[in-house]
């Protein structure tokens, strides 16, 4: 026997087809794992850098903050600062502040303030003035 | 005194000498020629070019000389042919030879490994076709997957009458391999196609080639079992190696474990092919369909790397898609020489080791599942 006739008879469509689609099943599955595979010890090394897995949700505004930390002296300087913006209006305007802290003799305010505004004590209101973030505060100089 | 010289010119090579044994003593010289003269593959070539003069020296038959004959020390020797022994030797070496990192860099090139494999199912239709048995006909098919080992091992098992073709023509074809793809590739992609450059891929970690091995085997030999003493052995030189631990054993896989394999191997194929057991019809039409396995396998690649790029963001060179079938390095090396024709600052080697790589896994897969089926 020859030709497709011989090919029908002994199965060969199916086998060549099913074949193939073996092949490309099995190569397909293992290149996805392949793929994953490098997240998966990423996440298992480092489990942190996944924080959508993490139990503690972000609020996502920690992310943006420089400075998650302050040293011994720079709590000093802060607690400073809240006492001479509890002088003020709620929202207040940096150059104020500033020419308080000089006034008050308050070491390198420039830096200090600087320093606020990365740790998030101290943020923008959007309207070109200033507020004194209660809460980030006192996370930060317990 | 002249009836003893008479009866032993009659034992003589000579006297017993037929045209088919001067053919193959041919052959094996253009083997050799090819081997050491034109570089082609020179470490399978040599010895089954050598091979074929071995088993075609016209022999007295009861001597236990030949292969064929039940008592010779070559028939011992092709036992680790007919029982499909030195193959998944020669993997386990090529598995600790092979780094699989740019494969990790970038899994979607597997894909490309797949495709080439359309070329054996094809070959088995053609194979059916031209009037084979179905044993037949898959162990003539997979030589599309330009994968001696993975060839002698499945005609091993399912046509073991057919194994000296299918090597000769498997290794034939793999050594020809800078001859046969160039022109399908310039074929079938375009000079802008040819020029596309790929990105450099990334950095592949320790850990991940460490898992890939054994995830690659779970994968793969729980989808096809019977691709386990090809891809089990493969996965575990790759294992060895990857390890680092274990680096004298992976050395030992991938210098002298698969030299000897390869010495063995390739004399026995070589000297199976004695002119009277080779020289047939049948043999004709599988050095035909081979050839035709091997263009459609490496069509196949190109065709699917260019269907890819209508996909994919990034577009991929479609030469890579040569490089599916498992001719390891050559099929990447011609991926690259035509690359650089185009342009000699674009380097695809590396790149194309990854569809290459994954054209053996494919292969051995493909030749489970037709073991699978035939059985």
């Amino acid at each position: 026997m020859y030709g497709f006739e011989a090919i029908s008879a002994n199965n060969g469509w199916s086998i060549a087809a099913v074949g193939i689609i073996i092949v490309f099943a099995g190569l397909v599955v293992l290149s996805f794992i392949i793929s994953q595979l490098h997240k998966v010890l990423a996440f298992i090394e480092n489990p942190k850098r996944f924080e959508f897995l993490s139990p503690k949700k972000s609020t996502g505004k920690e992310d943006k903050y420089v400075l998650t930390s302050l040293l011994k002296n720079q709590k000093e300087s802060a607690k400073q600062f809240f006492l001479l913006v509890k002088t003020m209006e709620e929202h207040f305007s940096l150059p104020k502040l500033i020419r308080l802290a000089e006034v008050s003799n308050l070491e390198k305010p420039y830096i200090n303030i600087n320093i606020l505004l990365d740790s998030g004590i101290v943020e923008p209101d959007s309207k070109g003035y200033f507020l004194w973030n209660e809460n980030r505060f006192k996370k930060l100089i317990k | 005194m002249d009836q003893l010289f008479v009866e032993f010119f009659q034992n003589t090579g000579f006297y017993l000498c037929d045209y088919r044994y001067i053919i193959m003593i041919l052959i094996g010289f253009i083997f050799i020629y090819l081997g050491i003269v034109k570089d082609y593959e020179p470490l399978l070539l040599v010895p089954i070019g050598f091979g074929m003069l071995v088993g075609n020296i016209p022999i007295f038959k009861g001597l236990g000389l030949g292969i064929y004959e039940t008592n010779s020390v070559l028939h011992y020797l092709y036992f680790g042919v007919t029982q499909g022994i030195y193959p998944p030797l020669i993997f386990l070496g090529i598995g600790a030879m092979t780094d699989f990192s740019t494969l990790l860099a970038r899994p979607v090139l597997m894909l490309l490994g797949a495709a080439a494999q359309t070329g054996v199912f094809l070959t088995f239709l053609g194979a059916l076709a031209l009037g084979f048995e179905p044993k037949e006909a898959a162990s003539i098919g997979i030589i599309g997957g330009a994968d001696g080992p993975t060839a002698i091992f499945l005609t091993a098992k399912l046509a073991p009458a057919l194994i000296g073709p299918i090597a000769v023509a498997a290794y034939s074809y793999m050594a020809l391999v800078p001859v046969i793809q160039p022109p399908i590739m310039r074929l079938l992609t375009t000079r802008k196609e040819r020029l596309i450059r790929m990105e450099e891929p990334r950095v592949v970690g320790k850990k991940e080639k460490i898992i890939f091995p054994i995830v690659a085997f779970l994968l793969c030999c729980f989808l096809a079992p019977a691709a386990l003493p090809l891809l089990g052995m493969l996965c575990f030189g790759n294992l060895l190696k990857e390890a680092v631990v274990t680096e004298r054993l992976a050395q030992t896989a991938r210098t002298s474990l698969i030299d000897t394999a390869t010495i063995l191997l390739g004399l026995t194929v070589g000297a199976s092919t004695q002119g009277d057991v080779f020289l047939t019809p049948a043999s004709i039409k599988i050095f035909v369909l081979g050839a035709g396995s091997f263009a459609v396998a490496t069509a196949a690649g190109l065709i699917f790397a260019k269907t890819m790029n209508l996909f994919l963001k990034t577009k991929i060179n479609p030469l890579l898609g040569a490089a599916g079938v498992s001719a390891v390095p050559d099929s990447a090396r011609v991926v690259q020489m035509v690359g650089q024709k185009e342009d000699p600052s674009n380097f695809l080697l590396m790149h194309a080791m990854a569809p290459n790589v994954s054209g053996v896994i494919g292969s051995a897969v493909a030749a489970g599942i037709l073991w699978s089926f035939m059985a």
